[in-house]
């Protein structure tokens, strides 16, 4: 792989893989513009999107459709994320009442954001990952960089495809900072309005598909992040009591982990002070 | 009216001009070149290369005036400025008729002549032997810049001259003014200064040579100050006039800058933008009408010879269906070749600051490299301004000997993209002048030896 001195440097510490460029400089090398447009990538590239002209349903059996920019780059990356880093996953229940309950209690103060589960989550892994700091780390081929500041992707939903724009510093940030800040990055994800700054850097990611009713899932670490954490659905379910049986909520998360960062037990660890921050959801609060 | 056919046609043959010529003529086009001076242009006819022989003129004479300094007892030397502008116009000669080789080698067919578009693809020549037709699939407007004045100061070339006739002067001066001090001004300011004149430099921005970063401005500053050149800055010119004023000299230099050399093309006709007084072009250096196409001075600033040349080949292998690679226009060396010497690259410390960069700076003295103390020209230093965070070479800045040539060690680094540390890792020979590069750039990550 053939790239200038100073691509090098920016592929660093933006945390691109140059292995995934495609070079434009002279004989194909790598240069310091293929790398910034590779961390602009998603947003810039969504923004070109041609849709494809609408096909006679029913002449053929099935149509080809073009790649999207965005849909190529997932492809050219997934598996470079996926096959080299060796994952693992756990995963944990989380009783949910107190924190729904808490939720509702602040989505009826006035003059307050309204607070998404999403929200709650953030908060809870962020100050999870200051207790953790060996997740919130990332492979560097001879050593493991740990973090001591989490910043965290939030992967939005985009009709062709997604997009995971970076909270950043979120252990320093209250509730209320959680939930304005990714509502407006999740807006401007949708809008295409991202700046290349806010969509590189991460050192940890959630992945929530909630909104989609789904149970639990897992999901593809992003490097140079070593952990990502899947979060599905709140959803009521018969919960077993001293007193029998009785309806409560619970939410399933799953931790992927690279393997060369970190073992089952330091991400069961890490799951099980997300988890009780959760459950005890005042922690969120101080 | 004859008329002709080409594949292309390029008006004027400066830098830019010929260069077009000769690399689509290389590519397989029919070109054909219209002149109405000598081949060569302004660049080798009465800019570049004859004030570089002046300038070394000066070198020379400067060397003899100080050969006690070497322990060279020199009596009865006599500096004859007739001679050397004679010398000059050798060299100039010598250059312009290169040209014309290059253009029977290339069979590039140059007509005489005043040229005129008459439409995007058509140009007419008028010649002393009357007026042809050229036809042709593209166009390339190259007809350079002509010094500008001060509203309401005639350029007369007599007592008020600009560079054309400073350059044709063979009288030397007793007293000069000159106005404006970037490069032009002060290049002869060095010329004129050193064959006796009492030089005045006057600057209307706070410094001399204001597009350099302000370090290298102020040791120019003391430079020339040491050579008893005056020179005042912030100063406005108020009128230039026969008899007597604030200011008093035999002659008047107008170094003010230049203006884009349109008139009679036929620009307006064609409905050619224009920006500033430049022709606007694309990457590709076409112009708003398709397959007219302009380089050089006539397309804006930098006016310089090289980045005209540059943008020639960019052109030629445009239209001869290449997919050229744009300038750079961050990456375009400036040189001013008064003693000391001064070259740069890339941004001044005070952009790069502006700019909101985290920078760090690397500043080597040539009183501290052996060669230099050797050579006896220790005037100036080399000046790197890097990324604090990826050791990008955001900018260099070099006053002192030969720094013209020096400069292009940075010039690659950056094409290449190297950072300081590829600089720092290239082993320079010693003694050389080129070690204060390394130094300068060693002393930008804090790590100089020999300071």
């Amino acid at each position: 792989m053939k790239a200038s001195p100073l691509a090098r440097k920016i592929a660093a510490q933006a945390g691109v893989d140059l292995r995934l460029l495609q070079g434009s400089g002279p004989g194909g090398r790598i240069i310091r513009r293929d790398v910034e447009t590779a961390a602009a990538t998603p947003g810039a590239a969504a923004a070109a999107v041609a849709i494809p002209a609408t096909r006679q349903p029913g002449v053929d059996e099935y149509e080809d459709m073009a790649l999207t920019p965005m849909r190529a780059a997932i492809a050219r990356r997934m598996p470079l994320a996926k096959a080299p880093v060796p994952h693992f996953y756990v995963t944990s229940e989380v009783a949910m009442d107190r924190a729904w309950q808490l939720r509702e209690e602040l989505n009826a103060l006035e003059g307050q954001p309204r607070i998404s589960v999403n929200d709650l989550v953030v908060r809870a892994v962020a100050l999870a990952l200051m207790q953790h700091p060996g997740v919130n780390a990332s492979f560097q081929g001879d050593a493991v960089r740990v973090y001591h500041r989490a910043h965290v992707g939030i992967a939005v939903a985009l009709d062709d495809g997604l997009i995971t724009p970076v909270l950043r510093d979120a252990q320093a940030k209250s509730l209320a900072e959680i939930a304005v800040e990714s509502r407006d990055l999740a807006e401007r994800a949708r809008a295409r309005k991202l700046r290349v700054n806010e969509l590189s850097g991460a050192t940890f990611s959630i992945s929530n598909l909630g909104m989609f009713d789904v149970t639990e899932f897992s999901a593809i670490i992003n490097p140079p992040e070593g952990a990502i954490l899947a979060v599905g659905a709140v959803r009521r379910v018969p919960v077993v009591t001293d007193a029998g049986v009785d309806v409560g909520r619970r939410l399933l998360a799953t931790l992927s982990c690279d393997h060369r960062v970190m073992d089952g037990a330091m991400g069961a660890r890490f799951l099980q002070d997300v988890k009780r921050l959760l459950e005890e959801p005042l922690r969120l609060l101080v | 009216m004859a008329t002709q056919s080409f594949d292309l046609v390029v008006v004027g043959t400066g830098p830019g001009g010929y260069v077009a010529a000769i690399r689509a003529a290389q590519l397989g086009l029919s070109v054909a070149t219209v002149e109405d001076d000598r081949p060569g242009g302004v660049c080798l006819n009465w800019g570049c290369i004859p004030t570089k022989a002046l300038l070394r003129n000066a070198e020379v004479l400067h060397l003899v005036n100080r050969a006690e300094d070497f322990g060279i007892r020199v009596s009865g030397a006599e500096a004859d400025y007739a001679a050397a502008v004679k010398r000059s116009r050798t060299v100039a000669d010598r250059m312009a008729k290169g040209v014309e080789f290059l253009f029977r080698k290339n069979k590039i067919t140059l007509f005489s002549g005043r040229g005129r578009l008459v439409s995007p693809t058509a140009v007419e020549v008028a010649g002393a032997t009357g007026t042809e037709r050229l036809e042709a699939r593209a166009v390339i407007i190259a007809t350079g810049s002509t010094p500008k004045s001060l509203p309401g100061v005639t350029i007369d070339e007599v007592k008020v001259i600009s560079s054309n006739g400073a350059v044709r002067n063979e009288t030397r001066l007793r007293s000069i003014i000159v106005i404006g001090a970037g490069a032009v001004g002060v290049e002869f300011a060095d010329v004129f200064a050193e064959y006796g004149a009492e030089v005045t430099m006057l600057e209307a921005l706070p410094r001399v040579v204001p597009i350099e970063d302000d370090e290298v401005s102020a040791q120019l500053a003391r430079s020339l100050s040491r050579r008893k050149i005056a020179i005042k800055t912030g100063v406005k010119v108020g009128a230039v006039k026969p008899g007597s004023g604030d200011l008093t000299a035999e002659v008047v230099l107008m170094a003010v800058g230049r203006a884009a050399r349109t008139d009679g093309l036929g620009l307006d006709a064609l409905g050619v933008t224009l920006e500033r007084g430049f022709v606007k072009v694309s990457p590709r250096m076409e112009t708003s009408v398709k397959g007219l196409y302009a380089i050089g001075d006539v397309a804006g600033p930098p006016l310089l010879a090289h980045k005209a040349m540059a943008e020639g080949v960019v052109a030629a292998e445009a239209i001869a269906g290449r997919d050229p690679r744009p300038l750079d226009y961050l990456n375009v060396p400036s040189c001013t070749y008064c003693r000391p010497q001064i070259a740069s690259i890339g941004l001044t410390e005070a952009r790069a600051r502006q700019n909101g960069r985290e920078i760090s700076i690397g500043k080597f003295p040539f009183t501290a490299s052996g060669k230099a103390v050797a050579l006896g020209e220790t005037d100036g230093f080399v000046k790197v301004v890097a990324d604090k965070a990826t050791g990008e070479i955001v900018g260099v800045h070099i006053i002192g000997p030969e720094a013209t040539e020096i400069i292009h060690e940075f010039a690659v680094g950056r094409t290449l993209e190297a950072t300081v540390e590829e600089i720092v890792h290239t082993i320079h020979a010693h003694p050389t002048l080129s070690e204060a590069a390394l130094e300068a750039t060693l002393a930008a990550i804090g790590q100089a030896i020999h300071i």
